[in-house]
């Protein structure tokens, strides 16, 4: 029973000893990032419908679907042509 | 007794949590040059890219979707958002990834993006490489060259013995030190370490829509991503399918020459 409160304890002092702050860190010279979990992330889904979409480098289209894609197919497939055409 | 219990739980499931994130402590960053169409050699292209390396395992991708999976952590699916975002980063050209377990017990993964799909090719065979008695100084550190054949492709790599990460870009791994340098013997894929960070890294990305397939399978539907794009239930307007269709028929060399 000691030994089990005693792991525990180490664990909780641990955690807070050296836990990542999330601080913004800098991973190269121009762009913040921080830490990446999508294991939280919420996901809507569509129903059937378009999007008028100007791409980053100002091409613009508009990009439909048919049946209910979730939010984060969508903005895969704006990210998909944004990549290719920009 | 019950008390005991109950702790004992609170212990294991810390444990597995624990155990769970997947913790990198090493930010190690190469430039993958490499000629995107096959007969035109001007057709020279750089993405910076990363591995993140633990004891454990690596991940090897490109540094603009590790960016861009970031902000999309922060912000959700906010389109504008992540456009504008985009805009600041150089272009996420490059849709492989490269997943490598260094347990004998678990497969390493080839993911490759296309589209909405994330395509999975699951590989245990480690490459085999010749180690060649040939010497030379990269970034300060001392190299040796061994050399490698992968998918219809000769590559000469240089590794360094004084970097004790038996590790490399893509798929180049298990040389005793860090490989610096790789390139095929045409010089159209090229890797070049850039620089190395001892860092605390957590990615852990949810890949959604995986399709288990063979490279030859992705290499196919890499060849006819327009005509996917068509069956998806996605459509999207003609000039702009035509731009994609066009600039598709220029991106004919991948790195592994597979067989359709």
């Amino acid at each position: 029973m000691k030994n089990v409160f005693f792991a525990l304890a180490f664990i909780l002092v641990g955690t807070f000893a050296f836990a990542n702050t999330n601080e913004v860190e800098t991973v190269n010279e121009n762009v913040t990032v921080e830490n990446v979990d999508f294991s939280q992330s919420e996901e809507v889904v569509a129903v059937d419908g378009s999007i008028e979409v100007t791409l980053s480098c100002g091409i613009s289209g508009t990009l439909s679907w048919t049946g209910n894609p979730s939010t984060f197919e969508i903005v895969d497939a704006v990210m998909y042509f944004d990549d290719l055409l920009c | 007794m019950q008390t005991e219990k109950y702790l004992y739980t609170i212990l294991l499931i810390i444990v597995l949590v624990e155990l769970q994130a997947q913790n990198y402590d090493y930010v190690i960053e190469y430039d993958y040059q490499h000629q995107t169409d096959s007969i035109d050699k001007n057709s020279i292209e750089t993405e910076r890219m990363l591995l993140l390396y633990s004891n454990k395992k690596s991940h090897f991708l490109s540094k603009s979707k590790f960016q861009l999976d970031t902000v999309r952590n922060k912000y959700g699916n906010d389109l504008q958002k992540l456009l504008a975002f985009k805009s600041t980063i150089p272009k996420n050209r490059v849709k492989f990834e490269v997943i490598k377990n260094f347990d004998d017990s678990l497969t390493s993964s080839y993911y490759e993006n296309i589209f909405i799909h994330n395509y999975k090719n699951n590989y245990h065979k480690a490459l085999e490489y010749e180690l060649v008695d040939k010497d030379t100084i990269l970034l300060g550190y001392n190299c040796k060259m061994a050399k490698a054949n992968l998918s219809g492709r000769k590559y000469t790599l240089w590794y360094s013995p004084e970097i004790s990460i038996n590790d490399g870009p893509y798929k180049f791994s298990g040389l005793p030190g860090l490989v610096l340098e790789v390139y095929d013997d045409k010089r159209q894929h090229i890797f070049e370490l850039v620089k190395i960070e001892i860092k605390e890294v957590i990615y852990n990305p949810n890949y959604r829509n995986i399709i288990n397939a063979s490279m030859k399978e992705i290499a196919k539907v890499r060849k006819n991503q327009i005509e996917n794009i068509k069956n998806s239930g996605f459509n999207m307007s003609p000039e702009i399918l035509e731009k994609a269709k066009k600039k598709l028929s220029s991106y004919n060399n991948p790195i592994e020459l597979t067989d359709e």
